[in-house]
């Protein structure tokens, strides 16, 4: 001890310039090394200054600027639809009811679809390796990235009246889909169920198989471990990708208006709406107002799950799970 | 005899094929241990007795039941095997409590029943007090217990356990040990439970079946497995330290001993009733304890016929045991030794008041205790 303390003594005086801010006065520097600091002496908490790091600076700034960019929009739809009494305006007229009974109909039936098909789908791509396998995940990845103008080609000559399938149901049931509120549906399902598709797969994939290896040896038939093991575990992620499924439906508009159409109270859902307000009569104030709406509902749902999931529905969850790590 | 279970696997895996015949009978105790390295097929094995996987081909039966035969095309489904599995890291149910978790096996069970069989597993495993909580909130002798309890609950015919006490502090998994060791005795239940822990398989095991590369070299009691392994192979698993390859120069029919030739010395082994008498010139391997040759200073008459002096070129400290490295004759290498020897801290403490100033000793084989292995 007496060692170290005379070697920094030394030292100090061959570097007389110190970096302000440190102790720079000798004797106290001194007197510090020769004691020993015990426990009791800092009792106190937040003796030193925290200094923000300049770089923050920087990164805050340029943070701001995105952030801005994206909320500033939002908030000026909001304040010019209070601004001009928009929103009291056309909350009532039929055209924006009757778009917004449509669209939340049609994404519930998406919604629907895609959880009853797809989840078997997704458990049986996060289970079994089989040929093909990379061809099919990345089938499922396409209606993702595609302009939804391809998607809505694609089911015009499929479903559409001349298509491959539209035509025989045409002529064996008299069916026609095109243009119709079932059409709607179906094109938001196909650039949407994806979403749902890839997040319940990624959640059954990361329920460990040695849970649902324990409920069988108990005795538990399959359908039992599936609702009592394996769907509580990924419960977040299926809610998740649901969440995600719902609010692309909700936005659909490129696939509807080319394969559905246009109609009011029949394919003319939010999004297709606020176009036709702003081409035709309506005008601004009634695109403005079908916009707001639009935002409102987004949030409180997207709101909704966030808090959902942070409290109740993963309690188990929470980050202080110790990871057991297998042995490979 | 009536057979516990009885399984024969064979399975190709990715590195090698498994080939293994395993069985566990009535009087020949109750705990079977899977011994050796990682990654030698002993998971496997468990999973094709529990049904998790599926062997290529082969035999499974637990009890009277055959659970799987690969000539008949019967399969039980996992479901239906009646197994108390336990895998490695527990998989305990996170979302479920622990009073869910172990009434889990208990959903086709009357009400009352099953009520009462759960309160009589908390009772069992001490888990009082814990019933509300979640596994995350356990310590992990305390999920141990509570995985017991689960795979315990539904009454199965055979527990099968895969290294439940590796992820445990050493003090608790002593007393774990103790617990199954107690518990499958009381329970009357046949355990196959693997490890690669030498003092645990000795501990738990009635027999041991040492596993090589999908293969098992040696299925015996665990004294016959220790003391007496029947292939190097098995002896280098076992950890055994002193190994000497040598040829037989001269047998002694009737005192049922051999003189070897290694290259360290020629030794005296006796050969065991129930084994046969290497003729001359075939190839054997001693093996040693180190516990059991003794060490002595070069003052003391001996009267054994495997007599060495040498000198001791390093030692290690064990708590209340040491290990020394020792060098027959003059050289005098730091690398290398010829022998390790176990001594007790009063052996140790005793030869260091006799120390001579070079380091000289000598020790002695007694020729019962050096174990001869064919090959």
């Amino acid at each position: 001890m007496e060692n170290r303390a005379t070697t920094t003594a030394t030292d100090n005086e061959s570097e007389p310039e110190l970096p302000t801010g440190f102790a720079s006065n000798e004797t106290e520097r001194g007197a510090a090394l020769a004691w020993s600091p015990r426990l009791a002496d800092y009792a106190q908490a937040g003796q030193i200054r925290r200094q923000l790091n300049p770089n923050v600076l920087w990164l805050m700034l340029a943070g701001m600027a995105m952030l801005l960019f994206l909320v500033l929009p939002l908030l000026a739809l909001l304040v010019r639809s209070v601004a001009t009494g928009a929103l009291g305006t056309f909350l009532t007229t039929p055209a924006v009811v009757e778009a917004l009974k449509l669209s939340l109909i049609t994404t519930a039936l998406t919604l629907l679809v895609a959880v009853v098909l797809g989840t078997p789908l997704a458990y049986l791509l996060a289970r079994y390796r089989f040929p093909g396998y990379r061809v099919i995940d990345t089938a499922l990845d396409l209606p993702m990235v595609l302009p939804p103008a391809v998607a809505g080609i694609a089911l015009l000559i499929t479903l559409g009246r001349r298509g491959w399938v539209g035509q025989w149901l045409d002529q064996q049931f008299n069916i026609t889909v095109g243009f119709t509120t079932i059409a709607v549906v179906l094109a938001q399902l196909f650039v949407a169920a994806p979403f749902y598709i890839k997040a319940a797969k990624a959640g059954f994939e990361a329920v460990d198989s040695s849970l649902e290896s324990v409920a069988a040896s108990l005795g538990s038939s399959s359908l039992r471990i599936f609702w009592r093991v394996t769907v509580p575990l990924c419960l977040p992620a299926l809610l998740g990708g649901m969440v995600m499924t719902w609010a692309r439906a909700l936005g659909e508009f490129g696939a509807t208006i080319m394969f559905a159409g246009n109609f009011e109270g029949k394919t003319q859902t939010m999004p297709l709406a606020i176009y036709a307000a702003l081409e035709g009569s309506g005008g601004l104030d009634e695109a403005v107002t079908l916009a707001v709406i639009l935002v409102i509902v987004s949030f409180v749902v997207l709101i909704t799950f966030k808090l959902l999931s942070r409290s109740g529905l993963a309690a188990w969850n929470s980050p202080n799970v110790e990871v057991v790590h297998k042995k490979v | 005899m009536t057979s516990l279970f009885h399984a024969v696997i064979r399975k190709q895996l990715k590195a090698f094929q498994l080939e293994v015949e395993l069985g566990l009978d009535a009087n020949q105790g109750q705990v079977l241990v899977l011994f050796g390295p990682s990654g030698s097929g002993k998971t496997m094995t468990l999973k094709c007795i529990a049904g998790i996987a599926e062997p290529d081909a082969g035999f499974v039966s637990i009890g009277p039941r055959t659970v799987f035969d690969s000539h008949q095309r019967l399969n039980v489904r996992l479901s239906e095997r009646k197994v108390g599995y336990l895998p490695q890291n527990y998989a305990l149910f996170p979302h479920l409590t622990v009073n869910q978790n172990i009434a889990f096996g208990l959903s086709r069970w009357d009400r009352g029943r099953a009520n009462r069989r759960l309160n009589e597993l908390v009772r069992l495993m001490q888990l009082e007090g814990l019933e509300k909580r979640y596994p995350r909130e356990l310590s992990g002798g305390q999920q141990q217990r509570v995985a017991f309890a689960r795979a315990l609950a539904p009454q199965p015919e055979i527990l099968l356990l895969d290294e439940p006490f590796a992820a445990l502090d050493t003090n608790i998994r002593a007393e774990l040990r103790q617990n199954l060791a107690l518990l499958s005795r009381d329970l009357g239940l046949p355990v196959v439970f693997i490890t690669h822990d030498l003092e645990e398989a000795y501990m738990l095991a009635d027999r041991i079946a040492v596993y090589d590369q999908g293969h098992v070299l040696q299925c015996d009691t665990r004294t016959e497995v220790f003391y007496h392994p029947t292939s190097v192979q098995t002896a280098q698993l076992l950890g055994i330290k002193n190994l000497w390859e040598g040829r037989v120069l001269e047998a002694n029919m009737a005192q049922r001993l051999v003189l070897v030739r290694t290259a360290h010395a020629d030794v005296w082994a006796s050969v065991r009733p129930s084994q046969f008498l290497p003729p001359s010139n075939f190839k054997v391997t001693l093996s040693m304890r180190p516990e059991n040759i003794k060490i002595w200073p070069m003052s003391a008459k001996l009267d054994s016929p495997n007599c060495y002096s040498g000198h001791v070129t390093g030692e290690v400290a064990r708590g209340s045991r040491y290990t020394l490295f020792f060098n027959l004759g003059e050289a005098l290498s730091q690398a290398e030794h010829d022998l390790e020897i176990e001594v007790t801290a009063q052996e140790y403490a005793a030869m260091g008041q006799q120390q001579s100033t070079s380091n000289i000793w000598q020790i002695s084989l007694d020729p019962a205790a050096i174990h001869l292995i064919a090959a």
